[in-house]
C-alpha cells in the first residue's frame, strides 16, 4: 500500500492510492463562532441537488448542534469509538513533534481509519448507519419545530453548545475513494472535488461505510450512492452570472451569517497546498493558523477547515480539531489587523476570491480584547478573481442595520 | 383541514425537537463567557458600545437579552466597560 504524507498528522501514512495530481484543491473555511444555525445553507443545497424521489433523507449540507446532535446520529462518536477499540489507549497526539510547515499541529501517534482497517474486507474502518440514524436529522438539535403565530420559544441553554456546519470535505485522501470496489468514487484533477460516477456505481455502499464524516449516502430509488458534488458546475464557472469565472457553491453563497469562505488553492506535485500567501484560505489555514481540520486523526486530510468556537471546553475541541485548538482560538480572539480584514471577505461576493490585499484605514477605536489593549482600524480588504481583477472591496467596520421594531414576530 | 405548519407535533415524529443541555465546566460562568464573546465579536467589527447595549436590552435578540434578564444590566455593562474602556468614541455611529 502506498506511503503518503499527511501534513495534518505530521507524518506519513498508508493509503490505497498514491497522492493525486490535482492542479487545484477545493477548500473552505467555516467560522463556527458566527453560525446561527438558520439552515439556509442546508436548504440551498437541498433545493438544488437533493429534492428528487429517493433523496428524501439526503442532506449533503447539514448543520448540527454539538455535542449531542449529528446527522446521521452519533456519527463522530461511533467512529471515535471504533478507532479506540482498534487501538485502545493509543489514539494520541504528540504536540511537541511539530514543524511550522510539515507538522503544524504536532504528530498524531495513533492510527488512522486506513491503518486500523484490515485492508481486505475494509479499506477504512467504518460502519453503515441505520435508517433510523439517517432519518431524524433534528434529534438533539436546537431547531424550531413548527410555525406559530405567537412565536416559538426555544429553551435557554445555561451550558454550552455550538453549531457544526458539515459538507463533504473533498479530502486529499478520501476514504470513499479508497473503499470503492468499482473505482466509481474519484477525485477530480482540476479541482480536487470528489465525485461518484453514477454509471459505474453499483450501490455496494462501501463508500457509505468508509467515509468517517458520513457524507456518502445511498439512494434507494437509483440503487447508487451519492454525495456532495461541491457544486462543480459553479466552481467550473458554468453559471452565466460570473461569465465563466469560478463561483462559490450554493451553501456558501446562501450563508446569512457570513461564516463561510470557499475557494480553490494551488496544489503541488506532492498533493500539498503550495505557498500562496495572498490566497485568503491559505492565509487562514497556514499563516494565521486560526482554521483547523475536522477530526484530522481520521487521516483523510479533509479540506474544509473550522475556526473553533471560543466558548467551548478545550478538551472537547481538541478531540474534534486536534492540538492546534488553543493557539487558533487565541489568534482568533485577538486577531491581527490582517486577520480582521480577511474575515470580512466571508460571503462578500459569489465569485471565488483567489487573492486579496489590505489597504490601511484610519484608527477608529481602542479596545481591551482578551485582556489585551488593542487599536481598531477601519482597513479595507480587496478581493481579486482568478484573472487578478478586483471583484470585492469591504471595510473592517461592518455596516450596522437595525431591524425595525414592527417586525416583532420575525415573520417572513 | 389543518395545514402541515399548524399541526401539533407527535412524540414519535423523528423531526421533533429534543434538544438537551450540556453542563458547563465547574468554575466557569457561561453567561460571562458568552456575553464577552458576543461583545468582542461585534466590537471587532466596529460596533460602538451603545449599540452593543441595545442588543442586550432588545427582546428581539434572544440570546443576549436572556443574559441581561438573568444577570442584570450592571453585569453586562461591567463586561462592556472592560472591553470598551472609557467610552470616548462610542457615539461614532449613533
Amino acid at each position: 500500500m502506498p506511503d503518503v504524507y499527511n501534513w495534518q498528522l505530521g507524518r506519513n501514512m498508508d493509503y490505497r492510492f498514491e497522492t493525486g495530481k490535482q492542479q487545484r484543491q477545493f477548500a473552505a473555511v467555516f467560522n463556527i463562532n458566527r453560525c446561527i444555525a438558520c439552515q439556509t445553507c442546508t436548504m440551498a443545497c437541498k433545493s438544488t441537488w437533493t429534492f428528487s424521489p429517493g433523496q428524501e433523507l439526503m442532506w449533503w449540507n447539514n448543520v448540527e448542534t454539538k455535542p449531542y446532535g449529528g446527522y446521521p446520529q452519533h456519527w463522530d462518536t461511533k467512529i471515535l469509538d471504533l478507532q479506540e477499540q482498534a487501538n485502545p489507549g493509543k489514539q494520541t497526539w504528540d504536540p511537541n513533534k511539530k514543524d511550522a510547515k510539515s507538522a503544524p499541529y504536532g504528530t498524531f501517534e495513533g492510527k488512522t481509519i486506513f491503518e486500523t482497517a484490515d485492508g481486505v474486507n475494509q479499506m477504512a474502518t467504518g460502519y453503515i448507519p441505520s435508517e433510523e440514524e439517517w432519518k431524524a436529522p433534528n434529534i438533539f438539535e436546537d431547531a424550531a419545530t413548527k410555525y406559530s403565530k405567537e412565536g416559538v420559544s426555544l429553551p435557554e441553554h445555561s451550558g454550552w453548545f455550538f453549531y457544526l456546519q458539515r459538507i463533504c470535505n473533498h479530502c486529499t485522501y478520501p476514504a470513499c475513494v479508497a473503499a470503492c470496489p468499482r473505482n466509481a468514487a474519484y477525485k477530480r484533477e482540476e479541482d480536487g472535488i470528489v465525485l461518484i460516477d453514477q454509471n459505474r456505481c453499483r450501490g455496494y455502499r462501501k463508500c457509505v461505510e468508509a467515509c468517517p464524516y458520513k457524507k456518502s449516502m445511498y439512494r434507494p430509488s437509483t440503487r447508487t450512492s451519492e454525495k456532495c458534488i461541491g457544486c462543480y458546475p459553479r466552481v467550473e464557472g458554468s453559471d452565466p452570472l460570473t461569465h465563466g469565472l469560478p463561483m462559490e457553491t450554493r451553501c456558501m453563497t446562501a450563508c446569512i451569517g457570513k461564516i463561510r469562505l470557499q475557494g480553490l488553492v494551488k496544489v503541488g506535485a506532492d498533493g500539498q497546498w503550495l505557498e500562496d500567501r495572498q490566497n485568503p484560505l491559505y492565509y487562514l489555514v497556514h499563516v494565521a493558523k486560526i482554521a483547523l481540520p475536522l477530526y484530522p486523526q481520521f487521516g483523510t486530510q479533509p479540506n474544509v477547515y473550522y475556526i473553533p468556537p471560543r466558548w467551548v471546553p478545550r478538551n472537547y475541541l481538541e478531540q474534534m480539531f486536534g492540538p492546534g485548538v488553543q493557539s487558533a482560538i487565541d489568534a482568533y480572539t485577538n486577531p491581527s489587523r490582517e486577520t480582521l480584514a480577511v474575515l470580512q471577505l466571508f460571503r462578500a461576493t459569489q465569485e471565488i476570491v483567489f487573492s486579496y490585499k489590505v489597504e490601511p484605514g484610519p484608527k477608529t477605536m481602542e479596545l481591551t480584547v482578551a485582556g489585551q489593549k488593542r487599536e481598531l482600524f477601519n482597513d479595507t480588504v480587496v478581493g481579486y478573481d482568478s484573472n487578478g481583477k478586483e471583484i470585492v472591496r469591504v471595510s473592517v467596520d461592518e455596516p450596522l442595520i437595525e431591524r425595525p421594531d414592527r417586525f416583532t414576530l420575525n415573520t417572513i | 383541514m389543518v395545514s402541515l405548519a399548524e399541526k401539533e407535533f407527535e412524540a414519535d415524529d423523528p423531526y421533533e425537537f429534543v434538544g438537551v443541555r450540556y453542563e458547563a465546566e465547574p468554575g466557569t460562568d457561561p453567561d460571562e463567557i458568552m456575553a464577552r464573546c458576543f461583545i468582542e465579536e461585534y466590537a471587532l467589527m466596529g460596533m460602538p458600545r451603545d449599540r452593543i447595549m441595545r442588543i442586550f436590552h432588545s427582546s428581539h435578540f434572544k440570546g443576549t437579552n436572556a443574559i441581561l434578564e438573568r444577570r442584570g444590566e450592571s453585569f453586562v455593562r461591567a463586561i462592556a466597560d472592560s472591553i470598551y474602556g472609557t467610552p470616548a468614541t462610542e457615539e461614532r455611529h449613533a
